[in-house]
């Protein structure tokens, strides 16, 4: 029997990220905690002044950064500028979800969900958390398929996209082609070198939806988003299916770390990298993007490497990730100039390295569009939150002070319409271009998140908005560990005086920007309930019909 | 005078069925269409279209399988380790034209047994084409060819849009609901989805209603009628109502308003319907979804309605990987929910009145990539209803060689009916006029037929 030779893929990573990259590079779930080193100021053009934020700043900003505001943390950072609160993020160490799986007090087939929850609620080092779960949209693997009892593969998954938050594109995508849950998930397992005899191609599935989805997608762009279109305004296609093709005679002969055939083995290793089967790799030579020959004769890993190579200095890799990014944290109609300024430091930080997530990710919050565009755009600048951003924003800023060991939420996408890994297709929970018709549409504005908002998922959001405040909170008699209860101590005591309970609503929930008119709703249903004890019911009737309105809905 | 009007409906514990629901306002445009020449029969019809969509690219070929000794062997040339077992297929005959013998997958009987009955129809090699397009031209690029060709995401919205080689603005099911909703009051019915935001229904100002497989959703302790409640339900629709400075909160408000509504107006036609008793398969997600469909449709009188297009949607036809795993289970699910589906308006009596379609990214490849198959173009599809003249294949079964004259770029099949065909002679049984249906499907005229005949007036 051949012996699988382990590829020495650690050292290849680390040669790779040259300049100062993260240190995580052991492919273990206990790899070392990936840092990002401190980034000089002003990378970025048009970068806000980094002047000290007011506490509705500071609630922008954590908008934008965490899974909700949390009181401490607006007193805390406000009085300071952007970048403090940026670098001390960046420097934290990283909380692994596999860490939480191996501590869960339970074994459900499905609690790494209830691990994400925690994570979201707890975890200190939010942006990376923040960052990973926009990764987890656009490099999508799911529980939905063949990966749904994997659980311990999913979470290492998602470690990997922490890991590489803040570090170099190239080292993610690689990581990821050879990740054995996308191996599986895109069937890039087991992908077999041409055979005419059985007439039998490459499978072209990871080959395509890498180049769709995860680097260049479909049509040509500028730099700052925008699409280069053909006389009849039919944007230029990036690739062709010869391309396709092309890709998938590279990615052949791969397969589980553990396989003990090449065709169906029963063997499935979730967690290490996919490892070389050099007899069922394709050596053909490959043309890929931009003319780029693969030559005849090389390694699987050489074709790789090639591939990747090719793939990573592709033109559109910065303008495309960068809008994913932008508009998943930020905004979803940034400007073409936001976009492009932003993709200046993805193509070439100051560093001078090419696709630093951090140096990016630094830059599309220090930009002035980010900053203030609620301002200078204040009916357009922002975007929908998404589901689980409502709830985990409640469970934050009235966060208990322990989750108790049999918390349970793991079917929260049957709820929802989205959870954690959970997504229904490659595609994700929306399409980046989705546009809601009516003013949206006619506006010529996307709206990816509505695409999942419609009559019977909002039923739903806004039911468990109300049995997660209203039904659960910290005054309540019965309170049985698979919910959470929120924790309204600090509401209570601010309950006798209604005018600091609103402000401190407004500036915990929304921001400082409560309209005139919610806040009147507020009180006069708080003044509707005027009999004794019912100091609670007060406060968590007004906390639901905050976090449930339409103000509450958007992200600016 | 208005003689739709509807008397404001009362919750008053029990539900109650007559004149159920709150008028959302009087369609203005209602009496208009009344009154001018409408493309209905008479006033009290009923049609609806119920788009099932299979996602990723159903392998149609594996549903229909040429059994001649020439074709069958060229065909398990093709596909391999991939080919359905010629014993296996059952043996269709075809009223018209000569396509040979040919056999249909044993998995998907219930569908054969439709299809013996004449309300089930095959259409064949139909797919995206911008214009008529042979081997040849596609090789030299020598016609308009839709744009980004082998991708699901591109050719699933050409599908539903039909308005070009590229991404359009609006979904043929909405521009077609747009004209219908001109004939009943409750207007915002007219589009129906159990699967959620689709392009097939948006566009044109609408917007479809949106409900689950399990039925209406009630909002969770924000009864009106119940006393506790009520101050806090009626704050809520206050704040629903607010007029906002955003144009997300503006569109979020919009959507919370009309499932506040409608909900309540819906849920008491539902609850006050007798309940359909034909047997629904177990653990068949288009089944649960049909079975909404059909509830609906038995509430179409009490509701009003005259037309109306239903979307629902079944996933994980891509199968790149383990197909000869997966596909059984694929078919006969797809065929069980169907065939039950059939039952349950047999049941309500809306059998003639309601015609189902399949439609999908696009087929599969010729070829194998050793255990599934990979992005195709041309793809045969299924029609179904009382209203079909089925037991019949329309359309030509292509050449199932990898490099023969039907295929391109290794083994992807060219196809010989466009999809905007098989939507207009939907659409022209749904009564759509005739003036409308090239504004409607903007590349119907590069065809010189524009009815493909499945389906009686």
């Amino acid at each position: 029997m051949t012996i699988r030779i382990k590829l020495l893929l650690p050292l290849v990573a680390v040669l790779l990220s040259a300049c100062g990259g993260n240190g995580g590079t052991s492919q273990s779930s206990t790899g070392t905690p990936a840092i990002a080193p401190a980034l000089p100021a002003t990378e970025v053009n048009n970068a806000a002044p980094d002047t000290p934020l007011s506490k509705e700043e500071a609630f922008r900003l954590l908008g934008q950064t965490t899974f909700g505001a949390r009181l401490n943390d607006i007193d805390r950072i406000s009085g300071s500028g952007p970048e403090k609160w940026i670098d001390d993020q960046m420097t934290m160490p990283a909380t692994f979800m596999s860490d939480g799986l191996r501590q869960a007090a339970n074994n459900r087939w499905n609690e790494y969900v209830n691990v994400w929850w925690r994570q979201a609620i707890n975890a200190e080092d939010q942006l990376r958390q923040r960052t990973a779960f926009a990764l987890s949209q656009i490099f999508v693997v799911s529980a939905e398929g063949a990966l749904g009892s994997e659980q311990e593969g999913l979470a290492n998954y998602y470690d990997m996209l922490l890991r590489h938050s803040f570090g170099n594109y190239r080292d993610l995508i690689k990581e990821i082609t050879l990740s054995p849950v996308m191996g599986e998930y895109l069937s890039m397992k087991g992908n077999h070198k041409p055979d005419a005899e059985l007439n039998l191609r490459p499978d072209e599935n990871y080959a395509r939806e890498l180049l769709q989805l995860f680097s260049i997608g479909l049509s040509m762009l500028n730099n700052d988003g925008t699409t280069i279109n053909d006389d009849s305004g039919v944007p230029l296609p990036t690739y062709t299916q010869d391309t396709v093709e092309a890709f998938a005679h590279v990615f052949t002969g791969w397969h589980f770390a553990n396989a003990e055939h090449f065709r169906w083995p029963t063997n499935k290793d979730f967690i290490n990298p996919m490892v070389v089967w050099p007899e069922y790799h394709d050596t053909g030579e490959k043309t890929l993007l931009n003319g780029f020959v693969v030559p005849a004769g090389q390694s699987a890993e050489q074709d790789l490497d090639d591939a990747l190579d090719n793939i990573a200095n592709h033109p559109n890799v910065g303008p495309f990730i960068v809008k994913h990014l932008i508009t998943k944290m930020i905004t979803s109609n940034p400007s073409p100039q936001y976009v492009s300024d932003v993709v200046q430091v993805f193509n070439e930080n100051a560093q001078g390295e090419r696709g630093n997530l951090g140096s990016t990710v630094k830059a599309m919050l220090m930009h002035t569009e980010a900053r203030e565009g609620h301002i200078t755009n204040p009916e357009v600048f922002g975007k929908t939150k998404e589901p689980l951003m409502r709830i985990s924003q409640v469970w934050r800023a009235f966060s208990p002070n322990s989750i108790h060991k049999e918390f349970d939420y793991s079917w929260v996408g049957n709820e929802l319409q989205q959870a954690p890994l959970g997504s229904p297709s490659v595609f994700n929970f929306f399409t980046p271009d989705y546009s809601q018709p009516g003013t949206i549409r006619n506006s010529g504005l996307v709206s990816p998140e509505f695409e999942i908002l419609d009559e019977s998922s909002m039923v739903s959001i806004t039911s468990r908005l109300l049995a997660n405040s209203l039904w659960s909170h910290n005054y309540k008699v019965q309170n049985d560990g698979q919910r959470i209860a929120i924790n309204i101590d600090r509401e209570m005591d601010l309950e006798s005086n209604p005018d600091a309970l609103l402000d401190h609503l407004d500036l915990v929930l929304l921001g400082g920007r409560m309209s005139d008119e919610l806040r009147h709703e507020v009180v006069r249903l708080m003044d509707s309930r005027d009999y004794k004890n019912a100091a609670s019911q007060r406060v968590a009737e007004a906390i639901f019909l905050i976090s449930s309105s339409p103000e509450a809905a958007v992200q600016r | 005078m208005n003689n739709f009007q509807r008397r404001r409906f009362l919750k008053l514990g029990a539900k109650t069925m007559t004149g159920a629901g709150l008028a959302l306002g009087a369609n203005p445009m209602l009496t208009l269409a009344q009154s001018s020449e409408s493309g209905f029969a008479d006033g009290e019809d009923y049609r609806a279209l119920v788009c099932v969509y299979l996602e990723g690219g159903s392998d149609g070929f594996s549903l229909l399988v040429p059994t001649g000794d020439a074709e069958y062997n060229e065909y398990t040339r093709s596909r391999q380790e991939l080919s359905v077992g010629r014993n296996t297929l059952l043996d269709l005959s075809t009223l018209s034209g000569d396509h040979g013998s040919l056999g249909f997958n044993q998995f998907a009987e219930p569908l054969y047994n439709l299809y013996q009955e004449q309300r089930m129809a095959m259409v064949a090699n139909v797919g995206n084409i911008i214009v008529p397009t042979t081997k040849s031209q596609y090789e030299e690029k020598s016609v308009p060819l839709p744009a980004q060709l082998f991708s699901h995401a591109d050719q699933e919205i050409q599908w539903q849009q039909l308005q070009g080689r590229g991404r359009g603005e609006n979904g043929w099911g909405a521009i077609a609901a747009e004209h219908f909703s001109n004939y009943q009051e409750r207007d915002y019915l007219t589009s129906v989805t159990l699967d959620g935001a689709n392009y097939w229904q948006s566009g044109s100002g609408q917007r479809p209603f949106a409900m689950k497989e399990s039925g209406l959703l009630e909002f969770a302790g924000l009864d009106k009628t119940n006393e506790w409640e009520q101050p806090r339900a009626e704050a809520f629709s206050r704040v629903m109502q607010m007029q906002q400075n955003h144009v997300f909160s503006s569109a979020y408000a919009d959507v919370q308003n009309r499932a506040l509504r409608i909900t309540e107006e819906l849920g008491a036609v539902l609850e006050s319907n007798v309940s359909i008793i034909t047997e629904q398969p177990d653990e068949n997600s288009l089944a649960r979804q049909l079975g909404m469909v059909a509830q609906l449709i038995a509430a179409r009188g009490q509701l009003g309605m005259r037309r109306q297009i239903f979307y629902v949607r079944m996933k994980g036809f891509d199968v790149h990987d383990h197909q000869n795993k997966t596909q059984p289970y694929l078919f006969s699910e797809l065929a069980d929910a169907l065939s039950y589906f059939q039952t349950t308006l047999d049941e309500i009596g809306e059998s003639d009145n309601v015609t189902t379609f399949t439609a999908s990214d696009f087929g599969r490849s010729l070829t194998g990539n050793g255990d599934g198959t990979d992005h195709g173009w041309g793809n045969h599809l299924m029609v179904m209803g009382g209203a079909v003249t089925g037991g019949d294949v329309y359309g030509t079964m292509p050449r199932m060689s990898v490099d023969g004259p039907d295929a391109i770029q290794n083994g992807r099949v060219v196809p010989t009916l466009a999809s905007t065909q098989y939507a207009a002679t939907l659409l022209r049984w749904m009564g759509l006029p005739e003036d409308q249906m090239n504004d409607t499907l903007p590349t119907l005229a590069n065809f010189a037929q524009n009815d493909l005949g499945f389906l009686r007036s």
